[in-house]
């Protein structure tokens, strides 16, 4: 409630100071643009009026595609960069192992073995993870960090 | 949403230049995984690092899980005398930061440059057992 309150109060003292700024220059401008027309400075020679189709092109066609071209150039790295990770939108990519167990070493018996793990060494892969489970992190001979994002 | 591949060339070049200098930096062993976790992360992330062999003790383990946005790093026994937990904290800081920007493969490389920079130790004869 009390923001619903502070945001109406927000979007009304917005509302006024819109509503002062166009009370005050409408009338004015409004008023003056017959005389734009009709009145000429000295030496102006208005030209040729607009065709219908043509006033479309300059204000309506013109500036909207400028403004796609303008767009498109803008997110045009991101689309040729591909997909991208996005925090929290989930993760459905193949893993990848960068600097991995060259093939024939890994389940070697005397690597597990070497990290001071008697319980992971033997099974293989396999029951490694309960092996890890069991230890306690204090004793553990291997260190480390966990972080989450 | 979304599927298929989960980097472009360029960013899979960024994310692999990024291990190699690290690697060169530090003499550890760098591995990065990209892919959900089923269960717990800790879990999968240590079996992950075991699965890297007999390399595993000089090796870290970076594994990101976009989907459940988390991010686990392993350091062996011996990655772990030049790349402290407090270290990789901060690491991870940096890139989760950058995850939280959308910038995966860009995130994972200044992580991997942080941990180079800071893991990068004086070679000793005996005791590195890598030699790259």
């Amino acid at each position: 409630v009390i923001a619903f309150a502070t945001v109406s109060l927000v979007t009304t003292r917005i509302a006024l100071r819109a509503g002062i700024v166009f009370a005050l220059t409408g009338p004015s401008v409004l008023a003056a643009s017959p005389a734009f027309a009709v009145i000429h400075d000295d030496g102006e020679q208005p030209g040729d009026s607009l065709a219908p189709l043509m006033t479309l092109l300059w204000f309506l066609v013109l500036p909207i595609g400028l403004f796609l071209l303008i767009a498109l150039l803008v997110s045009l790295p991101s689309i040729m960069g591909g997909p991208r990770y996005r925090p929290g939108l989930g993760w459905r990519a193949t893993p990848e192992w960068y600097g991995g167990p060259e093939p024939g070493q890994e389940s070697d018996a005397a690597g597990a073995a070497a990290t001071g793990r008697a319980g992971a060494g033997a099974g293989g892969a396999a029951d490694a993870p309960t092996g890890a489970q069991g230890e306690p992190s204090g004793e553990s001979s291997d260190g480390g960090a966990s972080a989450r994002w | 949403v979304l599927a298929g591949e989960a980097f472009s060339p360029r960013q899979r070049d960024e994310i692999v230049r990024a291990i190699q200098l690290a690697q060169q930096q530090s003499g550890l062993r760098f591995s990065v995984y990209v892919g959900p976790v089923q269960g717990d992360p800790r879990a999968q992330a240590r079996r992950l690092h075991a699965e890297l062999g007999p390399d595993a003790p000089n090796s870290v383990l970076i594994l990101v899980d976009p989907a459940s946005r988390s991010l686990e790093i392993v350091t062996g026994t011996k990655a772990r005398r030049w790349l402290d937990d407090r270290t990789a904290a901060l690491g991870s800081l940096t890139m989760t930061s950058s995850f939280a920007a959308g910038d995966l493969a860009g995130g994972i490389a200044r992580g991997l440059k942080a941990f180079g920079d800071h893991a990068r130790h004086p070679k000793s004869l005996h005791t590195d057992d890598l030699s790259r």
